[in-house]
């Protein structure tokens, strides 16, 4: 099957899917405690005002009826207004999605770099420096949690030594500067279409911490994974004749048992960046990052009925998306799996 | 078989280079002796008790010649190629020890670095099970080329022509469109024919095919077995056969050694020794063989199993199968003797073997 048949069937899909979550999502909501209409207009306001309230955002109708109304904007691409913000919920997503975006593809990156060089190297050589840092890895990453090491981190690098900055994405200055066109939404990538290497190098030092307090959710999985894959691969008679070919060791154990350690660790990475996109609430929380984690958070907090569904429907959409990739690629890595 | 495609491609030049080659060190006296030689090579695994998994053997290949090792499975033939190849876990996992000489220079004693380059290059293998040996996820057309391209540095453009020639060479179909397939989309039989091919890439001077057609059916066997004599025949290499199939070692082979216990019970000529052994061990496998003679019958069978490595018996590691036993077979382990011009048996009673078999 063609790779865009397949990848438009997984696509279409995702319509039972969002329906499915959109409903749960949408009446979980609603059987919550607490009246937002309440919560909005304040605890000095009259029932008369909080029920005017109630009646403009629609609240006062049945559920059911609500909910379809709900839909039939979502079709038409309106995800209706926060009460928070009194935006379109659409707006705040674009403002506040690639925000995380670029925290998870930093995390997802560093977590790359360094674990599947160091499962590597620890697959080499048991019992050696490189299989006990990973093993130190893998244990820190399930002991230690990760709002806990966030705020450590803080502690040491931002108030003792001051090497890394505490919050946001840039500087202040810079920020309101609006120093580079806002073109993907993603900082680094923009402040480099833009040639602007002093916003480039701000906005990535503002991601290291946050993004390797992040990385500690995927790092471990890696490495673990790159360690056991690898140590299989190469016990595999085609790794002994690559040997016997005469190819020199660094293309035998990079390319020919790499290529094919890759595979699970690549299916695990996969899953785990639909996590990082979803479970960074806590590192934005405490990184003041302006991210959908955050957003998420706040609208909760506030029973932010539409904003809440929005978040849940683009994460829904972005795992989807992931996993579809993942398969795409798992496909071009591996030639024997065929697309169904 | 499938001929080798009219033009003359850069192979074929190569060949005639390779062969100018042999004829300059034929000049300097250097046939004679064997091109690779086996000297005292012993291989013991850690394990507890160790494991000695290959026991002093000597064993000869000269320039062109081709050499079967047989024996059952267990007994050594694998490990010494792989040895050969350094194919075998590293110190202090594996010890060996002995000599293994390829054109005087010890491999053994030989950097890591510099061995590698030899492999492949003077001295390639095909492996058993070549679905297993091909990488899954490498096109074979990559796998082939890649050796031009590491080993030469030829340009991507000339290592996939090379490429093509050694495709259509060891008689693929179609090798443009078969160049970008991977592994699991040929048969057996092809798959074989591609591990051939990324080992005659560089015309080396030794080949060693360990068990290359035991995967095979009969048919598919008989060509590949063809397919390694032509390539022979064409390139002047040597082939170290690596084989438990005596038919197989009959049909393709000059000398043969009988391996039993990680010791070479008996070499010679293979029509000698197949005709006439001068070992009890190669007289029961011969047996054991379905024949003209034998048909409507029971085949023989060797009584027992083949010792495991751990536990190799007293004296001569076969006596406890053996039919001609004596008391000095229990406690006295033979050693290799000449039996005729070119023979050699380890056995107390080679001679009564010998004539009375």
């Amino acid at each position: 099957m063609s790779l865009s048949r397949y990848a438009g069937r997984r696509l279409l899909l995702l319509v039972p899917v969002l329906l499915t979550i959109s409903l749960v999502t949408f009446f979980l909501s609603r059987v919550l405690p607490g009246d937002p209409a309440r919560l909005i207009a304040g605890v000095n306001a009259s029932d008369e005002q909080v029920a005017r309230l109630r009646a403009e955002f629609g609240l006062d109708r049945p559920l059911f009826e609500q909910y379809v109304e709900y839909l039939s904007r979502v079709v038409r691409g309106d995800l209706g207004t926060s009460i928070v913000s009194r935006r379109s919920v659409s707006a705040d997503l674009a403002d506040f999605f690639p925000a995380t975006l670029e925290l998870a593809i930093a995390a997802m990156v560093l977590t790359a770099v360094v674990g599947i060089p160091l499962g590597v190297a620890a697959a080499l050589r048991r019992g050696g420096i490189a299989d006990n840092i990973s093993g130190v890895v893998s244990l820190a990453g399930v002991a230690l949690p990760v709002f806990w090491v966030a705020t450590v981190g803080l502690l040491i690098f931002y108030y003792k030594l001051g090497w890394l900055p505490g919050s946001g994405r840039l500087d202040r200055a810079m920020l309101m500067s609006n120093a580079v066109p806002s073109r993907t939404g993603l900082l680094v990538f923009d402040s480099l279409l833009a040639g602007n290497l002093r916003v480039f190098g701000n906005a990535l030092w503002h991601l290291v911490l946050p993004a390797s307090c992040l990385s500690l959710v995927t790092l471990p999985r890696v490495v673990r994974i790159t360690r056991s894959s690898m140590r299989e691969v190469l016990e595999q008679p085609y790794v002994a004749a690559a040997r016997a070919k005469g190819l020199p060791e660094r293309r035998v154990i990079g390319l020919h048992a790499l290529k094919n350690a890759l595979i699970p660790v690549l299916s695990i990475g996969g899953l785990s960046f639909g996590f990082l996109l979803g479970g960074s609430v806590l590192v934005e929380q405490v990184f003041g990052w302006p991210g959908i984690g955050k957003y998420a958070f706040d609208s909760i907090n506030y029973l932010d009925y539409n904003a809440v569904l929005g978040v849940t429907l683009l994460a829904t959409v972005v795992f989807i998306t992931v996993n579809l990739l993942v398969d795409v690629v798992y496909a071009r890595l591996d030639p024997r799996i065929r697309l169904r | 078989m499938q001929p080798y495609p009219g033009s003359v491609g850069p192979h074929e030049r190569r060949i005639h280079a390779n062969r100018r080659n042999h004829r300059d060190r034929n000049r300097l006296g250097m046939s004679g002796s064997g091109l690779l030689e086996i000297r005292g090579l012993q291989v013991q695994f850690r394990a507890e008790p160790p494991a000695t998994a290959v026991r002093n053997v000597s064993l000869d290949l000269r320039r062109g010649e081709c050499v079967a090792v047989v024996g059952e499975s267990g007994s050594g033939k694998s490990v010494t190629a792989m040895a050969v190849m350094g194919l075998l876990p590293a110190a202090p996992r594996t010890q060996v020890s002995g000599a293994i000489r390829f054109e005087g220079t010890d491999l053994l004693a030989l950097d890591p670095a510099r061995r590698r380059t030899m492999c492949g290059t003077r001295i390639s293998m095909v492996f058993q099970d070549a679905l297993a040996a091909l990488n899954p996820v490498l096109t074979v057309g990559f796998q082939i080329a890649e050796m031009f391209r590491v080993h030469q540095g030829a340009s991507r453009r000339s290592a996939r022509r090379s490429a093509l020639d050694l495709l259509a060479r060891v008689g693929i179909p179609g090798p443009r469109e078969r160049y970008g397939h991977y592994p699991h989309q040929f048969s057996g039989g092809m798959r074989q024919r591609l591990m051939i091919a990324i080992a005659v890439a560089l015309e080396p001077d030794v080949l060693i095919a360990d068990e290359p057609t035991t995967a095979l059916d009969v048919t598919v066997q008989a060509q590949i077995l063809q397919l390694l004599a032509d390539l022979r025949s064409e390139s002047g290499m040597a082939l170290l056969l690596i084989t438990h199939d005596l038919a197989v070692a009959a049909e393709v082979a000059d000398r043969v050694a009988v391996m039993y216990a990680g010791r070479v019970v008996e070499t010679g000529p293979v029509g000698d020794v197949l005709a006439r052994p001068a070992h009890p061990y190669t007289d029961a496998l011969l047996r054991s063989l379905p024949g003209e003679a034998t048909a409507g019958g029971w085949l023989d069978t060797i009584p027992g199993m083949p010792p495991p490595i751990e536990q190799t018996p007293e004296g001569c590691a076969f006596h406890p199968r053996c039919g001609w036993t004596l008391e000095r077979c229990h406690s006295e382990r033979p050693e290799l003797e000449l039996v005729s011009i070119g023979r050699h048996s380890a056995c107390h009673v080679r001679e009564q073997v010998h004539h009375g078999g």
